[in-house]
């Protein structure tokens, strides 16, 4: 009798489960991810023998798998039961932020950046007064402490900001703007859903540059302020697949009359600070310059002859539209991307300002800023 | 392919199971043999056929044991059976232990061989050591000579206990390979003790898994002495809940194809002894160990000098066999030498001491015994503990604070789940309920969906065995 009706309700979960298994529709795009789902793979010799052919068919199967999204909400669910507040990769926060569960501080790589940084310096010729700043903008998990699970490990940004001011060539100005951010920690500064932050915290890093780059920073009243789009499901987003809390949102500040050229690494060009295509796209955040290049060049229509050079990371991407207003000349470097010799490019252009914006955690973990040192 | 993945449970296994079922009894060999070979090709397209010249071989020499037993030349027989433990250690040697040997050599006579980076086929040690117990009790004329090449195959390659055990030997599915029965009682037996090892391995290992990963990918140096702590358990139990869920999936398939495998696992870390921990952890590697190599070698007998001996070889050997590497033939060895003292005078000792006392002695060498099997580097094995045991860094920090209070309920499912005590306040509690069996199978059926949630959504989700 038991044992009768164990073998009927298991035998008929697994074989209705198959047989709609065989007759759903396949999908090819998840909302709830959004991303695309793995296809039926190709039966070709090459793939059965690499292997590939079966790993691929397993992807299929679990994305493929009838209602797989009320099956991640289930597991989801349970995790939370079990008290859980991570997945490894992303933290559950409070209030609804996802936050970036990181590794271990690489202290190694952090001490040669800034070598590499100092030697970049002293390589500068100094008789063309050219003035230098370092922005550190922080992560949001410095700024939510108070949102992140209890004892949740995070990187000590204060701790790597602390040896960065310490051993950088003192002609570097150092902006810290993690006491500016917490400061204004009741706006929306940063992505709930992503590691970067909103164009309004990104105005918050222009306001503090004003000093050192002797602008005056135009007010945010006077923008035009647009919500070009609620749906924003960010970076994080897509290591947890499941969100309770609503998407976020991205909002364009812009000056009407700001018409720009822009050349991308000397091969194409462009007419606009924002690339729409990316926002009916996965990373959305790419929306800003279109994502990260080696080498932009943006010329404004503001005709005083000023020109900067910023180091950046993609941080900076949704910043720099700010800068439209007080430079003639533009130009952003990515050393992930550029593989020249960016002193050989200052010599070459005539900079007044070099300002490098990176990201606490970024600065201690790229492995390209030897590019400087070419 | 595994077992804990949506293509075997809703693919594979449905398909082969309506075959099996409505198949006459003598084409039902030869669909176990088919079906094995394409799950063990699914994951080793290329080394399937490493594993059927194993079977090709064995079952030739077997024949040829067989023969030359018929006819009275016994060292023909010998021969044969020699020749067939030389074809599986040889492609053992070649396949699992060829680099590492390489490496030492290298190393030793300064030489500069260059290594042949052969990745390892999977359940490599699993099926030559089935197919040598075979050909080894064929000879001892324990049992006799399969004359079917198929039902030899489908032995060999039977694929509930294909990539990661038991090892099952030959003899204790002699009978069952030709001629057995399947009732639905065994259908239900089999079936609960799959879903039980899929939760064990899918709910609870997979999930404790994730600490010891991020403990162990830590920087070591900075390690506080509790994170340390958990970082082992979580890897013990990871250990226990997955290997035993897979020979819990093993012998529950077993039972619906109408197989019975040994058990190979009995509640292992409930021992009072080392002793006793080789005897509930393993099992079937153990046996075989015993019966083929410790056996052989005369055992106890023959003086304490032998015995010893005996029990160092059996240990290095263990050792090796679950990797070619020299943290396993420490691993090996730190147990041979306990094993050791243990028969010396330490079991005499332990007798005078409460039985509660005896396990936390038996946890806490098992744990100990965990670190040096999950590090390769001796220096590593020592920092990790250094950490444990000598006071070299914080006691505790905000990650081991976090990976505690975040993994309680955890902790403690993983914990009473290593005990039999669940099991017996069931059997007492159910016989008082009339209803128990909608109650057991009601819990058979969360345990599946719940599994099949933690599936489909397969963050992580890996196979432990890729050294054996």
């Amino acid at each position: 009798m038991k044992n009768k009706i164990r073998v009927i309700i298991v035998s008929s979960i697994v074989v209705v489960l198959s047989i709609l298994n065989l007759i759903m529709p396949i999908k090819s795009f998840s909302e709830l991810e959004n991303r695309y789902l793995q296809r039926l793979p190709n039966l070709t010799y090459k793939e059965i023998f690499s292997g590939e052919y079966s790993s691929d068919f397993e992807k299929y199967s679990v994305d493929q798998f009838p209602l797989r999204d009320y099956w991640i909400r289930l597991k989801t669910s349970a995790d939370l039961f079990l008290l859980k507040k991570d997945n490894g990769r992303v933290y559950f926060g409070k209030n609804e932020f996802l936050f970036d569960v990181k590794k271990d501080t690489d202290y190694d790589q952090l001490q040669k950046n800034i070598e590499y940084i100092n030697e970049f310096i002293s390589r500068l010729n100094k008789n063309n007064n050219i003035s230098i700043g370092l922005m550190l903008i922080p992560s949001k998990e410095t700024i939510y402490t108070e949102f992140l699970p209890g004892f949740a490990p995070t990187v000590d940004e204060k701790k790597l900001i602390e040896i960065i001011k310490s051993q950088l060539d003192e002609n570097i100005d150092v902006i810290d703007l993690i006491p500016i951010l917490v400061q204004e920690k009741n706006e929306y500064i940063y992505y709930k859903t992503d590691h970067h932050w909103t164009t309004l915290g990104a105005y918050y890093g222009y306001y503090a540059l004003s000093e050192l780059l002797e602008f005056h920073p135009v007010s945010i009243q006077e923008f035009n302020k647009e919500i070009v789009s609620d749906n924003f499901l960010g970076s994080m987003y897509r290591k947890v697949n499941l969100y309770k809390g609503s998407p976020d949102k991205i909002i364009k500040y812009s000056l009407e009359d700001s018409a720009v050229s822009i050349v991308i690494n000397e091969a194409f060009t462009k007419d606009s600070m924002f690339d729409e295509s990316y926002l009916d796209k996965n990373d959305k955040y790419s929306y800003f310059l279109g994502g990260d290049f080696g080498l932009v060049d943006i010329n404004t229509n503001v005709k005083n002859g000023k020109s900067i050079l910023v180091i950046k990371d993609s941080f900076s991407n949704s910043m720099v539209p700010y800068l439209l207003e007080h430079y003639e000349n533009i130009y952003l470097i990515d050393t992930r991307y550029y593989g020249l010799s960016v002193n050989a490019f200052i010599e070459e252009n005539n900079i007044d300002n070099i300002l490098f914006a990176f990201n606490v955690g970024n600065i201690s973990e790229f492995k390209s800023l030897s590019a400087l040192t070419r | 392919m595994v077992f804990s993945s949506i293509v075997f449970l809703f693919y594979f296994l449905p398909i082969v199971l309506i075959l099996y079922f409505v198949l006459p009894d003598k084409y039902k060999n030869s669909l176990l043999f088919i079906s094995s070979i394409y799950f063990y090709a699914w994951g080793e397209p290329v080394y399937v056929w490493l594993i059927i010249i194993s079977t090709i071989v064995d079952f030739a020499c077997g024949k040829g044991i067989g023969r030359s037993r018929e006819k009275n030349r016994l060292n023909l027989a010998k021969m044969w059976l020699l020749f067939s433990i030389m074809a599986n250690l040889g492609l053992l040697s070649f396949f699992k232990y060829g680099d590492f040997i390489i490496l030492n050599l290298n190393t030793l006579f300064n030489l500069e061989l260059s290594i042949l980076n052969i990745p390892l086929p999977i359940g490599i040690s699993f099926y030559t050591f089935q197919t040598m117990s075979y050909t080894i009790d064929v000879y001892r004329d324990e049992v006799s000579v399969q004359d079917n090449f198929i039902s030899f195959g489908s032995y060999v390659s039977l694929f509930p206990q294909l990539i990661a055990g038991p090892i099952v030997r030959y003899k204790t599915i002699e009978k069952e390979l030709n001629n057995r029965r399947v009732s639905i009682e065994d259908v239900g037996n089999g079936i609960s003790r799959f879903i039980v090892g899929l939760g064990k391995k899918v709910l609870i290992a997979n999930n404790i898994g994730l600490i010891w990963d991020m403990i162990s990918k830590s920087d070591i140096a900075n390690l506080s002495a509790l994170s340390a702590w958990l970082g082992i358990l979580s890897f013990g139990l990871q250990i226990y809940f997955d290997f035993s869920a897979y020979s819990d999936m093993a012998i529950g398939l077993g039972k619906v194809f109408g197989f019975n495998f040994l058990e190979n696992f009995n509640y292992p870390y409930m021992s009072r002894s080392i002793t006793e921990f080789w005897r509930r952890w393993h099992i079937s590697l153990g046996t075989w160990f015993k019966e083929y190599v410790y056996i052989p070698l005369g055992g106890n007998r023959g003086g304490r000098i032998r015995h010893l001996r005996n029990i160092i070889v059996v240990w290095l050997l263990t050792g090796i066999w679950h990797g070619a590497s020299w943290n396993f033939v420490l691993w090996g060895v730190f147990f041979g030498v306990l094993l050791i003292l243990e028969k010396l005078f330490l079991l005499k000792i332990l007798d005078r001491i409460p039985s509660n006392l005896r396990r936390v002695y038996t946890i806490i060498l098992v744990l100990v015994s965990w670190v040096i099997f999950s590090f390769e580097g001796l220096e590593s094995i020592l920092y990790y503990l250094q950490k444990m045991f000598l006071n070299t860094g914080l006691m505790y920090d905000e990650l081991s604070l976090y990976i505690l209070v975040t993994n309680i309920p955890l902790f403690i499912i993983g914990i009473i789940g290593a005990t039999p005590y669940p099991r017996i306040w069931w059997v007492k509690v159910s016989d008082k309920i009339k209803s128990n069996w909608i109650l057991e199978n009601g819990y058979l059926v969360f345990l599946l969906i719940l599994s099949i949630a933690y599936l489909v959504d397969q963050s992580f989700n890996p196979f432990l065995y890729f050294r054996f």
